[in-house]
C-alpha cells in the first residue's frame, strides 16, 4: 500500500500547516520528474484529495505532474497571477479564489525564483475591490506574503493602470484593454473558480481571462466570441491556468420566467465540495473537464467553450483527452495516475473523497462516453449549505467593518466645547475690566508724560530704549 | 568710559535685532498658517488613499465646518438642530474678546491660501500706495452679515456660497478629492460650478490684499464684532517717526492715518507691521486698549536727529453704526430674505438626490454645497449638479450613475448623511428608499435591440429589479431603488439603461 503510507505522510505534514510545507513539495517534485521523464508530460492534470487535505496539498498534486511551478516559472521572470477576488463573499461560499490556495501558488512562485510577483483581477462589482479582498481573505494573505497588487476597482481607477493588447486571431475583438502590468509579466497564471454563470451557465478557466481586461463589462456585447476571442494567442494569454474545484458554487433551480435555463442563476450558500483543483495549460479541456464532471453539462452546449475549441484553442472532448493521456488524473498522495483514469471514472466522484456526492454527479458518469449525443441538462440544486451561518449577513458584517467608519469629532466638538468658551468669554470680559481699572488712572496721567519724556531725554538713546521696555510693562 | 561706545554700540545691535525678531515672529504665523492648512485638509487624505490604493480607509467628517460660527448661526435660524454644533463655534467667537481677529490671520484656510496667492502679486508690493491714499474697509462685509444671516432663515444657501470656510471646503474638496477620483472629462465644468466665488476670491486678492477679508467676509464681520474688545492689542511707543510704513504693509487696512491706532475690528495680528517698522517700535501685548485711541499732544518735535511724536492713549467713545448704516442693514437683510426665493424661480427639472434627501425644495434651502457627501462618495456616483437643478441647485450633489451607483442597499452606511453637517441628507433604513426608477431604452439595448445575452445590469442589480423575460430585460419598478449600478455597468456606450429622478418616472 505505497498510496496509503504516502498518504499517512501527508496527513502528518497537513497537520503542521495551513501553509505549505516546502520540504515535502520539494520531495513530491523530485519524485514526479522522474516520472515525468518516463512518459509524455500531460496537458491537463486533475488532483483530487480529500475533505483533510489542504488546498496547498492538492495543488502541489496536480502540479506536479506538469513539471511543478518551475516548469514554467524560470528564474528571474516577472509572474502575474490572476485570482478570482470579484465578490465581496467569504472564502467558504467559493466565490473567490480560496486564500489558502492563493498562499500555496505565491510560494510555489516565489520557491521557483520569480523576481516579481504581481497579483491582479478587475473587480467591476459594488462593493468593490477593498471590500472584497477584505472579505475574500485574498487581501490579508497577499500583504502577508508582500507581493504586487493591482486591483483597479469598478472602473474608477486611472487609465495609465491599463494598455492595449491586440489580439491578431480574434474575431469579435481585434484590441482590448488590459491591465498593463499583466503584459509586463512574462508568465501569466489564471487561476480560477468553477461557478455558474448567468449568461454563459458556467465559468471556468476562459471566461476568468476577462478579469484582465480594463472593461470586463464591454465584453458583453459579444460575451461568449469575446471570451473565445481573450483566450487566443496574444500578449495576454495565460501560460498556467489552474480550476479551483475544492468547493464549488451549484446552481440552483431556473427562472422559469426567465424562458428555460439561459439564466441559470447561483446561491453562494449552495457549495458542493469537490476536492479537485485542475492545471494545465489547455483551457478549453479544463473548462470541458469541468462541465462535465462538476455540472454534468456537455462542453458543446456551452457557446464560449465550444467557439474556443472551433478556434483551435484546446480539446473539447473529456473522453479522447483521457485516453491519449492529454488528461491526467491523480490522487493526491499517489504519485502516478490512478487507474480509474477513464472517462468513466474519471467524472465519478469517488465515495470515498466526497461523501455528499450527488446523483448528478453518476449522471455526468453515465452521459460521459455519449456526450454529444445526447446533452445532459442543466442539474437543479442538491447540495446543502456549508455552513448554517448566512452568507449575506457574513458577508456585509464585514464589508461595514471596511468602509463603513466615519470619524466623527462633533460630538466633542459641540459638547465640551461649551463650558470651553463660557470660561474663555468670561475670562475675556473680567481681564478687560480688571486691566481696564489697574491701568487707567496710571495710565492717564503717566501716558502723556511719558511720551513726552522719553522724547525729551531721546537724547540719550539708552534711555529710550529702558522707557520703552518699561512702557510694556504698564500696557500688559 | 567703556560705557559710552558700548551704548553706542548697543542701540544699533538692538534694533536690527528688534527687526529680526519681527521677520520670525512672520514666519512662525507662515508655520501656524501652514499647520492649519494641512490640519483642515486632512479629513481629505483618507478618500485619496482610498481610491488610489483601493484599501479600506475610515472616512473622516470636515474639521473644519463645525468650527464655523456663522454655520452655527445659519442653522439656528435654520432649525436643524440634530446637526449643530454649538461649543465649537461659540469658543471661536469667545476668543475674539481675547485675541480679536487672530483666526483671520492665523487659522482661516482661506487667508492662507489668499495670503500664498498674494505673494506672487508682485506689483502690489512695487505699486505700494501712499498711506493717504488708501481707502478705509467698508461696512459692506455688516451687510453681507446681515443678508446672509436673515436669509438663512429662508434658505442655508446663500451662506453656503459665501461663508468662506464653506468656500474653502468646497474649493479643497473639487480641486483634490475630485481630482483623483478621475476619469472625469467634465472636471472642469464642475469646478467651474461650484468654485467661482473661490476664483473670484482669488482674483481679488490679486487686486488688492485681503480684499475679501476687510470688505466682503461675513465670517469676518460676525468675528469684527467681538474684536472691538479685543484684549490683545498692538501698541507703538515714542520712537514711532510717523513714516507709514506700518499702515502700507497692514494687509487688513487696520492702521488708520494715525500709526499709532489700530482699527480692531480689522486687525487679525499678522505681524506684517512689526516686521515692516525701520523703527522696531509696534509691538503687540495684552491689555485693555482697544477702546483707546491715540490724542496727538503738541507738534512733533525733534530731538537728537530723531522725528518724535508725543501723545497718548486716551478713551474713545463707542462707534455706533450710523442711521444710513441702519438703513443698509436692514435693506441688506431683505436682500436676504428675497435672494433665496428668487434663485427657486428658475425653473430646472429634476435630478437624482441622495437616498435620505430631504424633498427638493427643502433639500436645495438646506444644502450649503460644501461637497462634503461628494468627497465622501465610496462609489464616486455624487458629483456636484452644474444647470441640472436650476440656478439655487448649482453645486448640490446628484447621482450620476454613469460614474458610479449607489451602495447604501449593499453595504454602505449612508457616508453622505453622515458627513452632511446641515442635515439635508438624512438617515433612511438600507431597505426602504428610492432615489429614482430604471427605465431600458429598447432601441439600444443589447438585448432587446439585437437579442444578445448581455445581461450585464441583470448581474448588477443588487435587490432583484433588473430581470430577463423571454430573453430581455425589464424593470420591477416596486423592487428598483434608483440606485443607478445598471447604467453603471452597461456597455452600451452613453447606455441602454438610465434611472429618472423619481418626479420625472
Amino acid at each position: 500500500m505505497p498510496g496509503l503510507s504516502r498518504r499517512k505522510f501527508l496527513l502528518g505534514a497537513a497537520g503542521a500547516a495551513a501553509s505549505l510545507d516546502l520540504s515535502q513539495h520539494g520531495g513530491q517534485r523530485a519524485h514526479v520528474a522522474g516520472l515525468v521523464r518516463a512518459e509524455a508530460r500531460p496537458a491537463v492534470v486533475v488532483a483530487r484529495g480529500k475533505d483533510e487535505h489542504s488546498p496547498a496539498q492538492i495543488l502541489e498534486a496536480a502540479l506536479g505532474p506538469l513539471g511543478g511551478v518551475a516548469a514554467f516559472v524560470k528564474p528571474g521572470q516577472v509572474v502575474a497571477i490572476k485570482p478570482n477576488a470579484t465578490w465581496a463573499y467569504p472564502p467558504h461560499t467559493a466565490s473567490s479564489t480560496d486564500p489558502d490556495l492563493l498562499r500555496a501558488l505565491i510560494l510555489m512562485v516565489r520557491e521557483a525564483g520569480a523576481k516579481r510577483i504581481i497579483l491582479m483581477d478587475h473587480c467591476t462589482l459594488d462593493p468593490g475591490t477593498a471590500e472584497c479582498l477584505a472579505t475574500s481573505g485574498l487581501g490579508p494573505v497577499m500583504d502577508e506574503l508582500k507581493v504586487e497588487q493591482v486591483f483597479p476597482d469598478r472602473y474608477l481607477s486611472p487609465e495609465d493602470l491599463f494598455t492595449t493588447v491586440k489580439l491578431p486571431k480574434g474575431v469579435a475583438f481585434q484590441e482590448l484593454g488590459v491591465i498593463k502590468a499583466a503584459l509586463e509579466a512574462d508568465v501569466r497564471i489564471n487561476l480560477a473558480v468553477a461557478k455558474s454563470h448567468l449568461v454563459t451557465k458556467l465559468t471556468m478557466c476562459l471566461k476568468h481571462m476577462m478579469g484582465f481586461l480594463q472593461y470586463p463589462g464591454a465584453l458583453h456585447a459579444q460575451l461568449e466570441q469575446g471570451i473565445a476571442d481573450i483566450n487566443t494567442e496574444s500578449a495576454m494569454q495565460a501560460q498556467l491556468h489552474i480550476l479551483e474545484a475544492i468547493r464549488v458554487r451549484m446552481p440552483v433551480g431556473t427562472r422559469t420566467q426567465a424562458g428555460g435555463d439561459e439564466t441559470e442563476i447561483t446561491d453562494p450558500q449552495r457549495v458542493k465540495r469537490f476536492n479537485e483543483i485542475v492545471a494545465g495549460t489547455d483551457p478549453v479541456l479544463i473548462d470541458a473537464y469541468g462541465c462535465v464532471n462538476y455540472y454534468g453539462v456537455d462542453p458543446q452546449e456551452l457557446a464560449h467553450v465550444s467557439l474556443a475549441y472551433e478556434a483551435g484553442l484546446g480539446e473539447i472532448d473529456v473522453q479522447k483527452a483521457s485516453e491519449s493521456g492529454r488528461l491526467q488524473y491523480y490522487i493526491v498522495g499517489q504519485a502516478t495516475p490512478t487507474p480509474t483514469a477513464t472517462p468513466t471514472s474519471t467524472s465519478t466522484p469517488t465515495p470515498a473523497a466526497s461523501p455528499s456526492a450527488t446523483p448528478t454527479g453518476t449522471q455526468a458518469v453515465t452521459a460521459t462516453p455519449t456526450v454529444t449525443a445526447t446533452p445532459t441538462p442543466l442539474p437543479t440544486a442538491t447540495a446543502e449549505p456549508p455552513t448554517s451561518v448566512p452568507v449575506a449577513t457574513v458577508a456585509v458584517a464585514a464589508n461595514r467593518k471596511g468602509e463603513g467608519e466615519v470619524l466623527n469629532p462633533n460630538g466633542i466638538l459641540n459638547g465640551a466645547l461649551i463650558p470651553a468658551a463660557a470660561v474663555v468669554a468670561g475670562l475675556g470680559i473680567v481681564l478687560r475690566h480688571q486691566l481696564g481699572r489697574q491701568d487707567r488712572p496710571q495710565n492717564d496721567d503717566d501716558g502723556p508724560s511719558r511720551g513726552t519724556g522719553a522724547g525729551g531725554n531721546a537724547g540719550d538713546s539708552s534711555q529710550g530704549d529702558d522707557g520703552e521696555s518699561a512702557g510694556h510693562g504698564d500696557g500688559r | 568710559m567703556a560705557k559710552a561706545p558700548g551704548m553706542a554700540m548697543a542701540a544699533e545691535p538692538r534694533r536690527t535685532a528688534r527687526a529680526r525678531f519681527g521677520l520670525t515672529d512672520k514666519l512662525a504665523r507662515k508655520l501656524v498658517q501652514l499647520g492649519f492648512l494641512g490640519l483642515f485638509l486632512y479629513p481629505i487624505v483618507p478618500v485619496v488613499y482610498r481610491r488610489l490604493t483601493f484599501k479600506p480607509a475610515p472616512t473622516l467628517t470636515s474639521w473644519l465646518l463645525p468650527w464655523d460660527p456663522l454655520l452655527l448661526l445659519g442653522q439656528v435660524a435654520h432649525r436643524n438642530w440634530p446637526t449643530v454644533v454649538v461649543g465649537a463655534p461659540l469658543l471661536l467667537l469667545a476668543l475674539t474678546l481675547l485675541m480679536g481677529r487672530s483666526f483671520c490671520g492665523w487659522v482661516c484656510p482661506l487667508g492662507t491660501v489668499l495670503d500664498l496667492v498674494r505673494s506672487l502679486a508682485f506689483w502690489q508690493r512695487r505699486w505700494a500706495r501712499p498711506v493717504r491714499r488708501l481707502r478705509r474697509n467698508s461696512w459692506a462685509r455688516y451687510y453681507v452679515l446681515v443678508a446672509v444671516a436673515v436669509g438663512a432663515a429662508v434658505s442655508l444657501q446663500v451662506l453656503g456660497v459665501l461663508d468662506p470656510l464653506v468656500v474653502f471646503q468646497r474649493a479643497a474638496t473639487t480641486l483634490m478629492a475630485d481630482f483623483f477620483s478621475l476619469r472625469q472629462p467634465e472636471l472642469r465644468i464642475y469646478l467651474a460650478a461650484v468654485s467661482f466665488v473661490f476664483v473670484a476670491m482669488l482674483a481679488l486678492e490679486l487686486w488688492q490684499p485681503r480684499f475679501w477679508c476687510r470688505n466682503l467676509c461675513p465670517l469676518g464681520a460676525l468675528l469684527s464684532l467681538g474684536s472691538r474688545y479685543s484684549l490683545l492689542n498692538r501698541r507703538v511707543d515714542e520712537r514711532c517717526d510717523g513714516c507709514g510704513e506700518c499702515a502700507r504693509a497692514c494687509p487688513m487696512r487696520a492702521i488708520p492715518r494715525e500709526a499709532h491706532d489700530t482699527d480692531y475690528s480689522d486687525c487679525s495680528f499678522c505681524l506684517d507691521c512689526a516686521a515692516a517698522c525701520p523703527k522696531g517700535a509696534i509691538s503687540f501685548g495684552f491689555g485693555a486698549l482697544a477702546g483707546r485711541r491715540w490724542q496727538r499732544l503738541g507738534h512733533s518735535l525733534k530731538a537728537a536727529g530723531k522725528r518724535v511724536i508725543p501723545g497718548r492713549y486716551v478713551s474713545a467713545p463707542a462707534v455706533w453704526p450710523s442711521r444710513r448704516q441702519v438703513a443698509g442693514g436692514i435693506a441688506a437683510g431683505v436682500t436676504g430674505l428675497a435672494l433665496a426665493p428668487l434663485l427657486d424661480l428658475a425653473g430646472h427639472e429634476a435630478v437624482i438626490r441622495p437616498p435620505g434627501a430631504l424633498s427638493e425644495r427643502e433639500f436645495v434651502r438646506a444644502c450649503i454645497i460644501c461637497q462634503e457627501c461628494v468627497r465622501a462618495c465610496p462609489t464616486g456616483g455624487l458629483k456636484p449638479t452644474l444647470f441640472g437643478a436650476g440656478l439655487a441647485g448649482i453645486g448640490t450633489p446628484q447621482l450620476v450613475p454613469r460614474q458610479g451607483g449607489c451602495s447604501l442597499s449593499s453595504n454602505c452606511p449612508q457616508i453622505c448623511a453622515q458627513v452632511c453637517p446641515v442635515g439635508a441628507i438624512r438617515p433612511v433604513s438600507p431597505s426602504g428608499w428610492k432615489i429614482g426608477l430604471a427605465e431600458v431604452n429598447h432601441h439600444l439595448c443589447l438585448a432587446w435591440d439585437q437579442g444578445v445575452k448581455c445581461l450585464v445590469c441583470v448581474e448588477a442589480c443588487v435587490v432583484g429589479a433588473a430581470q430577463v423575460y423571454h430573453g430581455r430585460v425589464t424593470i420591477d419598478p416596486n423592487k428598483c431603488t434608483g440606485c443607478g449600478r445598471c447604467e453603471g455597468a452597461c456597455p452600451v456606450a452613453g447606455s441602454a439603461i438610465h434611472v429618472k429622478p423619481l418626479a420625472h418616472a
